[in-house]
């Protein structure tokens, strides 16, 4: 017999940004053996539960758009899903939406491609919404953009993230804070980071400063099928 | 004021490392209204989260405390350096993790003494409360410092800087000085009125109302106390254990702690009298808690917390009354959830390879057996009663069972021991690799056994048969490491020792004097804090320290105490005769054993008496209920 799968769209609020990404997983394990969800365990020395998700979130963000898959022993409807573990999980953590899902689709991490993401940026001196488009347009204009990332025990790596960028707008202005939104590549196929770009932005301009984790937000998380980007929950329904 | 506390403390939280340590919010945590209960208790551990979070004494107080409706119980722990430092930069006070409120506002600061070596976070941990260290310098508007837990029965060297010191166990007593002190704090009347008040409840030492004069060995020559005080100071014990309270909740961590699991205590006590062991000594009698009981709080504790794993604790959990019939009912109960069951402190001799198998299913991780010493000689003078046998058979039976990893555990250090001794320590080791080796070469699984020793150093502690023993010095210590190191090179042999150093301060605090109060102050003044972390203990300093003040360290540690004499923590009484220490440790000279009261007659330590205390095996079949 085949096992049934759910996948949920899941919110990491404020209250549980700072936890990491190993932790938010313990977390939801023992959430769903507090809730009594049929979830499918692994087999073999250390049985956990088999739940899979789409990416990893960095420390700090928050995201109303973690998408992660459920394999469960039994059938479950979402609805009882929904509000059972909703019940279990701590402040912070929620399933906003469930979707069932057939048993063999491919794994999540696979299939998302890009992130879209909001966060504030903190700006050196007040200047008006247009001349900041301005310096983001120029930005994005450059032949390249080239960044550095460090990597643990390995050589940085220097390399162009422009293709990366998918949009980059800014939403709004106040005083010496402003929004802006960006969608960018996401997944094992090439992973971009929010605060890479934030940091390419301030290293170009003088108007704009480094990143702090504290103020990014993942709004959203999309497969790519046939030139549609469509969330992984909307991938399930078509 | 509160809300602006609150707020700086979110904005440095992403600077530094595991923020999560003091983000609070977790599941279970009980967090009230400050301003609608009238005792507001902070309970510290002087470490960090990972570590604080482990200990099984500050969740019964917390919920306890917190069962009551006129008390608020938060929780407070060591900052790690990396968020003093944020926190002495931008003027943030000791909070606790429940309201981010200030410590300094509390009514009472709670201290558990857990180890020696972290005695320096709390005046840390008091300066950044901005309370004043010294007991003699707190008016009643700071809150009232108390200590209580395993090394509270030697608190001379904290004397000066807490109040109160709770004996024994503070569920049996916490509710009375909580009563007292509410009674007070309408009255209005001064601390001192406070202190005596509070000195009339059994188990309560009141430190400053003692007066207490040493000569140069550390004997005392004068010991007055004042205000009424009493002479002499008995623990206080829980006499029923099945009926004493425990959580049906633990906070669930966001982040992994050291012990993150359900830990049941399934018994308090240990009936074997290992005479270098002062656990065994301090928390007698040995009470059981009930079948029933523990499977009904396994249940709830589960159910509310949603943890993989139980673990059945106590100091030795193989003596529990009928272990096997209870770990396999929790097993099985709990089998589709795929919550494991552990049993941690199994001795060799009571150890079942069977049930181990039946625990750990496929997993095969190590097993641990503490012999404590290489020779059957020493092992005998230190009445723990295992012999070679015994753990030549069980390690056989498990490496045939397909265990490769076993870790031994022993001492140096020992009373009367010679080199002898501790190469008899590798010789054991090595048989017990050999026998694996054997094993692994006529079997099919082919992985090759790891024996790990581990080497500690033995430090005499207060209130046991050892506590006139001497301390060996750096040099003897070093010498016989050195002679392991050489000894344990053997392909499937590691050897682990530890820093003797640290273990050399650790035997200045576990048998200080209030000498030492003053050497601490200035070693903290100094910079000594998380001296139980190797990446902060400096040693020197603390020889500084003793140097500026006058002292010696080396010939401090080295001193001698007389079996006549009195000593420093004569005045605080565990229940175990005095009398009966002196006797073990002449048993121990002699190398005689004496046999567990468990199975055999009465070895007459007085606990009983002294107490009026009784054991209770609930988990056997005869028991009361
Ligand atoms: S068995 Fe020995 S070492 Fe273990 S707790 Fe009992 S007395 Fe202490």
């Amino acid at each position: 017999m085949e096992n049934s799968k759910i996948r949920a769209r899941v919110l990491k609020g404020d209250e549980v940004r700072f936890i990491s990404h190993l932790d938010f997983l313990n977390t939801m394990n023992r959430a769903l053996r507090r809730a009594n969800i049929p979830i499918a365990y692994s087999q073999g020395y250390n049985p956990t539960p088999n739940i899979s998700f789409a990416t990893a979130l960095a420390v700090g963000l928050t995201s109303d758009s973690e998408y992660i898959d459920f394999e469960m022993e039994e059938k479950m409807e979402v609805q009882d899903f929904k509000e059972g573990l909703n019940k279990a999980l701590p402040k912070g953590i929620e399933v906003l939406e469930a979707e069932q899902l057939v048993a063999k689709s491919k794994s999540l991490a696979s299939l998302v491609s890009q992130s879209s993401y909001f966060a504030r940026l903190e700006l050196t001196e007040e200047i008006k919404i247009d001349k900041l488009r301005e310096e983001v347009a120029n930005f994005l204009s450059q032949q390249e953009i080239v960044i550095r990332r460090k990597r643990r025990r390995k050589k940085d790596r220097v390399f162009d993230i422009k293709p990366m960028i998918s949009k980059l707008e800014v939403i709004g202005v106040q005083e010496n804070l402003a929004t802006i939104s960006m969608l960018v590549q996401t997944g094992s196929s090439g992973n971009l980071r929010p605060e890479e770009v934030i940091d390419a932005l301030a290293d170009y301009s003088e108007f704009i400063q480094p990143a702090k984790l504290v103020n990014i937000h993942r709004s959203g998380l999309y497969i790519e099928r046939e030139g549609e980007i469509l969330t992984p929950i909307e991938a399930v329904k078509r | 004021m509160t809300i602006d506390l609150a707020n700086k403390i979110q904005e440095i939280l992403p600077e530094v490392s595991k923020p999560t340590r003091y983000m609070g919010n977790e599941l279970n945590m009980i967090k009230k209204d400050l301003n609608l209960v009238k005792v507001k208790f902070a309970l510290a551990f002087p470490d960090v989260y990972e570590v604080a979070m482990s200990h099984l004494g500050i969740k019964i107080l917390y919920h306890l405390l917190n069962e009551r409706e006129d008390v608020a119980a938060e929780r407070v722990y060591a900052p790690w350096v990396d968020m003093e430092k944020k926190m002495r930069e931008n003027d943030i006070p000791l909070f606790t993790l429940e309201n981010r409120a200030k410590v300094a506002d509390f009514d009472m600061l709670g201290f558990t003494l857990q180890y020696e070596m972290s005695y320096t976070n709390i005046l840390n941990m008091l300066d950044l409360a901005g309370i004043p260290l010294r007991s003699e310098d707190r008016g009643k508007e700071f809150p009232l410092v108390i200590v209580g837990g395993p090394c509270a029965f030697n608190p001379e060297p904290l004397a000066p800087f807490v109040d109160v010191v709770l004996l024994g166990e503070a569920e049996a007593a916490i509710g009375e000085v909580v009563d007292e002190y509410l009674a007070w704090k309408d009255s209005g009347a001064s601390k001192e009125e406070l202190l005596k008040n509070l000195s009339k409840i059994e188990g309560i030492y009141v430190p400053s109302f003692y007066e207490i004069d040493y000569n140069d060995d550390g004997e005392v020559v004068r010991f007055e106390a004042s205000n009424g005080a009493p002479e002499i100071l008995k623990k206080r014990v829980i006499q029923n254990l099945d009926e004493s309270y425990y959580p049906e909740k633990f906070i669930l961590p966001y982040m992994g702690i050291v012990h993150d699991r359900v830990t049941l205590e399934v018994a308090r006590g240990c009936t074997r009298g290992c005479r270098f062991c002062q656990a065994g000594m301090i928390y007698r009698p040995v009470r059981e808690r009930s079948h029933e009981r523990i499977k009904d709080l396994a249940r709830k504790l589960i159910e509310s917390t949603g943890y993989e794993e139980i673990s059945l604790s106590s100091l030795s959990t193989s003596d529990y009354s009928r272990i096997e019939d209870l770990a396999k009912e929790l097993l099985e109960e709990y089998k589709n959830q795929r919550v494991s069951v552990a049993l941690p402190s199994m001795r060799v001799d009571s150890f079942s390879v069977d049930l181990a198998k039946e625990l750990q299913a496929v997993r095969k991780t190590g097993l641990t057996f503490a012999p404590e010493a290489g020779t059957q000689r020493l092992r005998d003078v230190i009445n723990k009663g295992i012999d070679e046998e015994d753990l030549l058979k069980t390690t056989e039976a498990a490496f045939k069972e397909g265990w490769r990893r076993v870790k031994l555990y022993f001492m140096m250090g020992l009373p009367t021991e010679t080199l002898e001794d501790i190469r008899g320590i590798a010789d054991l080791a090595k048989k017990v690799a050999e026998l694996g080796d054997e094993i692994r070469r006529n079997s099919d699984n082919k992985r090759r056994v790891k024996v790990g020793v581990s080497v500690s150093t033995f430090v005499p502690k207060t209130h046991t048969p050892f506590q006139w023993s001497k301390f060996n010095t750096l040099e003897e210590i070093k010498e016989k490491q050195q002679l392991l190191r050489n000894e344990l090179r053997g392909k499937d042999l590691s050897f682990t020792w530890t820093d003797p150093y640290l273990s050399t301060m650790e035997a200045v605090f576990a048998r200080g004097d209030r000498r030492v109060a003053e050497v601490m102050e200035r070693a903290w003044e100094i910079g000594a804090k998380f001296d139980g972390w190797s990446e902060h203990f400096d040693y020197q300093r603390w020889q500084k320290a003793f140097e500026d003040l006058g002292y010696n360290l080396e010939e401090y540690v080295y001193r001698n105490f007389n079996l006549e004499g009195r000593l420093p923590w004569d005045h605080l009484e565990v229940g175990v005769d005095k009398r009966y220490l002196r006797k073990e440790y002449q048993k121990a000279i002699d190398v005689e054993l004496t046999p567990d009261c468990r199975f055999n007659n009465c070895t007459g330590c007085g606990i009983l008496k002294n107490l009026d205390a009784r054991i209770s095996l609930m988990g056997g079949e005869n028991s009361g209920k």
